[in-house]
């Protein structure tokens, strides 16, 4: 029994370790481009989508055949990952102001954390092809 | 066995302190999305004279790590008692290098940007297509120039941006190519007392026989397609594109059919402009004077819209020429012109209404709602 606790210990830290964990912060510049590439390139096909209309995992696969569709860099796909996952609602997030039902998303609006709404086109914002698009300021401008 | 013990703690111990993002790297992931559509058309003389329509295409994807990825398409549409299937694309996507990529199996073909990219219900802002691309059913333009493109082959894109929002936009592939094409044993799909609503079949009235593309897994020659689209874009504001294929669709590899395509696009404070302009020449043999000739064909449409919050007015013009064989009118052109509005529930959801002028013939009114998921 003394013998197998470490091993039972192990395998307790493995089953219980949120992916959240050790989650890196998203890269402040590649945010920046996402939002970008999400205005310009999604939105020159159809609508912007909600990010919080799928998880982080799906929005990885989502991403890769939407690469294929528009023909987007490595980078421009990462970077469109790296928007779509950083304002994507945490799953199972309870608060009143993080948790929203895909039916009560404002359809003509990506779910935009307040923080990040001064850093991205309106475009983005407003979930319309080809809407006013003022050039996005990147985190660490200062502004 | 104390050495063993240790060695496998250690190991679950560094699993779990691994970070999440490289666990998360090796992981397949299975999505499914898609779209639905259901449309009621009807005539517009006699609304009497109408039918309700439905189909849905579900999207499978499948990563093989963040490099490779599977992506299929099938629709299925009603066609009398029946349920149609079909194979949209079947493709696999190596994506691992930075702004090239390859793609194998069946894809759209990158001519133009209606069928690759507009055609889905969901994206398109009127309920039919435009006049140059008729419906692929079978892959037979039963109307139109071309079908909405898809084949088996090989494909490699590339992507170049510049300074500034320019980029170029390449994509070239090798695939079956056209074939002739079979019988059309889809009328049933009109529905009942519905007229085809183009006065031109490419299976009745053409003085060439029906080209079909994507028709089956087995090239009937010795001769593959080839194509290229070559596309100029400015962010996401503005883009022209020039595609052209050509390949030989008869067995003897005598026949060929070739086309070329202009495709312009200009977006602005919600307000979309985009037309496309398709070129065809097609080879046959006239059987009567035992001689090979060329039917040339062309037609364009010119497609605006703009945004008012949820509303989204939608206008279309679209025009068929004259087709001709030695300068002599072979297929009368004709002329379409489009009115819609559209309502979006969601950024995925439009509810459509059009109404359709189809010179020489019955106007038609659609209602469509679509369904993006």
């Amino acid at each position: 029994m003394r013998q197998a606790i470490p091993l039972m210990l192990a395998a307790t830290l493995v089953a219980v370790a949120p992916d959240s964990l050790f989650a890196q912060a998203p890269d402040p510049v590649l945010l920046g481009e996402g939002a970008t590439v999400y205005a310009d390139f999604c939105a020159s096909c159809h609508n912007a989508r909600a990010s919080s209309e799928r998880t982080d995992l799906e929005w990885v696969a989502i991403v890769l055949h939407m690469r294929a569709r528009a023909n987007l860099t490595k980078r421009e796909a990462a970077a469109v990952l790296t928007f779509l996952q950083a304002t994507n609602l945490p799953e199972g997030s309870a608060s009143a102001a993080g948790r929203l039902d895909r039916d009560e998303v404002d359809p003509t609006r990506t779910v935009i954390p307040a923080e990040l709404r001064s850093i991205l086109s309106e475009n983005a914002i407003n979930g319309a092809a080809g809407s006013p698009s003022p050039a996005p300021t990147k985190l660490g401008d200062g502004r | 066995m104390r050495i063993f013990r240790a060695v496998a703690t250690a190991g679950l111990v560094v699993l779990t302190l691994m970070p999440a993002s490289v666990q998360a790297q090796n992981r397949s992931i299975f999505v499914v999305g898609g779209y639905g559509t259901t449309t009621f058309e009807a005539n517009a003389s006699n609304v009497y004279r109408n039918d309700f329509g439905a189909s849905v295409s579900p999207v499978i994807l499948y990563t093989m790590g963040r490099d490779v990825v599977f992506e299929t398409e099938l629709e299925f549409g009603m066609n009398g008692a029946n349920t149609t299937t079909t194979l949209e694309y079947a493709q696999i996507d190596y994506l691992g290098f930075e702004r090239v990529q390859l793609i194998a199996g069946k894809f759209l073909v990158p001519f133009g940007v209606f069928g690759e990219r507009i055609h889905p219900s969901w994206i398109n802002k009127l309920p039919t297509g435009p006049v140059v691309y008729g419906h692929a059913h079978g892959g037979v333009a039963e109307t139109g120039l071309l079908p909405v493109l898809s084949d088996a082959g090989v494909m490699m894109r590339w992507a170049q941006p510049f300074s500034g929002k320019l980029r170029l936009d390449f994509s070239a592939y090798v695939t079956q190519g056209p074939q002739l094409g079979g019988e059309d044993d889809h009328d049933e799909e009109e529905g009942a007392g519905l007229e085809d609503p183009m006065p031109f079949s490419a299976l009745e009235d053409g003085p060439a026989p029906a080209v079909a593309f994507g028709t089956g897994f087995g090239d009937n020659n010795n001769t593959k397609m080839v194509g290229a689209r070559l596309g100029l874009l400015s962010g996401g504001s503005a883009g022209i594109y020039v595609s052209g294929f050509t390949g030989k669709y008869d067995e003897e590899d005598d026949l060929s059919f070739t086309a070329g395509g202009l495709s312009v696009e200009w977006r602005v404070a919600g307000l979309e402009l985009r037309g496309e302009g398709v070129l065809t020449r097609q080879k046959f043999m006239d059987e009567v004077e035992a001689t090979t000739e060329t039917l040339n064909r062309s037609g364009f449409y010119l497609q605006g819209s703009k945004r008012l919050d949820r509303f989204e007015p939608v206008v279309r013009w679209g025009m068929l020429a004259d087709g001709t064989v030695d300068g002599t009118t072979t297929i009368e052109g004709y002329n379409e012109v489009a009115l819609g509005l559209n309502f979006w529930m969601r950024p995925t959801i439009p509810l459509k209404i059009a109404y359709e002028f189809h010179e020489g013939l019955d106007d038609r009114m659609y209602v469509q709602w679509a369904y993006g998921f």
